[in-house]
């Protein structure tokens, strides 16, 4: 049987037609057609005003692959967060430039996609693991907003955590 | 009859219009005014009431010159200097090095923050002003020592869960925590433990703050709490001489009671009574 399909609306006007299932990994459009009660046999297109088309695709590619993985277990706050268990997969997907990387842990936010919040993040964490501030800066072509006596005194203050 | 002139015209306040361009600039206001703040003088005083006294002077780019119009009335105005700003931007090294690449919201950093391991604060607190800010929120400190918190049973009390709630003195307590239950920094500290300064000369000129002892396999060991003896304005690792109220000290989450202390230790194979000594200098 084939499964019903669902419009999504990117910011930039461009529509995409995915699995409802598929849709249904973010929490975001799964309480949405829920609590609007939108049929899966309607037309209705879902706007998702703070996702551009380029991430909407990239956020589609990834729900696709992981369509039928568990459902991730609850977050527990309380637990080290593992970094060192990101798949192949999602590395090689994950071989984007900074912006993106950075849009996509936006629009996982956003659209409360755990999974994909998780893998995103934890390529951030392990870029910035082992560089000094500067490489990382480079890394992810980010602003240094720091004067240098400023960027000194970050540096003197976090000395406790450094490796001798 | 000779015109006055007011002592407000006088003041840097009214120095004529300011533009958008010095207000968006600005450093000092971040928050948007509230519509009905539309006087001039208003932003000014309120923008200047947020500096310390120092910014003040350094922000006010304008001299007093006197000046005497055909009836002879004398008044002073503001003529607003641009070699001085031009100065700074070029010999200071105090300027921002670089404005190239880009500026990511609060959330991006927040969300990644959860996702940082300890020995990568300093590195996370340095890309960046905004990751800094996430640095020096409660929620970043209290998620650190939730997601390392494990029993140790040498683990002081003040540094369990049910005693770390405030924000007061919040980072201070979570690495002083960590590195009772982060392998990694516990391992650190070992070298550091077997090479203490054992001379007792680097006491000299600290008050006893507080004393404790414990009973440790068999023998007793005491402890004195030696604070070094400095100026009251040295006392804080900031240089600002605005006193902070109660709220602000509670919520410090940077503060360090404990700074510029040192612990002398004494293991004796008796109990002995101590003398008072809180409050003596060595």
């Amino acid at each position: 049987m084939e499964m019903p399909n669902i419009k999504l609306q990117s910011s930039d006007g461009e529509t995409f037609e995915v699995d409802v299932e598929i849709a249904k990994c973010s929490v975001t459009i799964k309480t949405m057609l829920e609590d609007l009660g939108m049929d899966d046999e309607e037309e209705e297109v879902v706007p998702l005003p703070n996702v551009n088309s380029a991430i909407l695709r990239k956020v589609i590619q990834w729900a696709t692959y992981h369509k039928d993985d568990p459902p991730p277990p609850e977050d527990d706050e309380n637990k080290e967060k593992r970094t060192d268990d990101i798949s192949s997969w999602d590395a090689d997907f994950l071989k984007v430039d900074q912006g993106t990387l950075f849009e996509l842990i936006l629009a996982a936010n956003y659209l409360d996609i755990k999974g994909l919040l998780d893998v995103t993040c934890k390529t951030v964490a392990n870029m910035i693991k082992g560089k000094a501030p500067e490489e990382i800066r480079k890394t992810f072509n980010i602003k240094n907003d720091f004067t240098a006596s400023e960027e000194e005194q970050v540096r003197k203050e976090n000395e406790w955590c450094e490796e001798k | 009859m000779v015109h006055r002139k007011t002592g407000k015209s006088r003041s840097a306040k009214s120095l004529g219009d300011i533009t958008l361009n010095d207000f968006a600039n600005s450093t000092v206001c971040k928050n948007r005014l509230k519509k009905s703040t539309n006087n001039v003088n208003k932003v000014l005083k309120k923008l200047e009431e947020e500096k310390s006294w120092d910014e003040k002077t350094d922000d006010f780019e304008g001299d007093f010159v006197q000046e005497i119009d055909e009836d002879g009335n004398i008044s002073y105005v503001i003529r607003k200097t641009e070699s001085r700003r031009r100065r700074k931007t070029a010999s200071s090294s105090e300027e921002v090095k670089e404005n190239i690449g880009r500026d990511y919201p609060i959330d991006i950093w927040f969300l990644v923050s959860e996702y940082i391991q300890p020995e990568d604060v300093g590195r996370f607190a340095g890309i960046c002003k905004t990751s800094f800010e996430v640095v020096c929120t409660a929620k970043f400190w209290f998620s650190l020592y939730r997601r390392y918190y494990c029993n140790v049973t040498n683990m002081p009390e003040k540094l369990q869960p049910e005693c770390l709630v405030r924000k007061y003195s919040l980072r201070t307590s979570v690495i002083r925590a960590l590195h009772y239950m982060y392998t990694p920094f516990v391992n650190k500290l070992k070298p550091v433990l077997a090479t203490m300064d054992k001379h007792p000369d680097i006491l000299k000129r600290r008050q006893c703050d507080s004393l404790w002892q414990q009973k440790q396999k068999g023998q007793w060991v005491f402890y004195f709490k030696m604070r070094e003896k400095r100026n009251s304005f040295l006392q804080h690792s900031r240089t600002d001489f605005k006193k902070p109220d109660l709220l602000e000290i509670l919520d410090d989450v940077s503060a360090n009671p404990d700074e510029h202390c040192k612990i002398l230790q004494v293991t004796c194979k008796h109990f002995i009574r101590i003398p008072p000594v809180i409050g003596r200098y060595k």
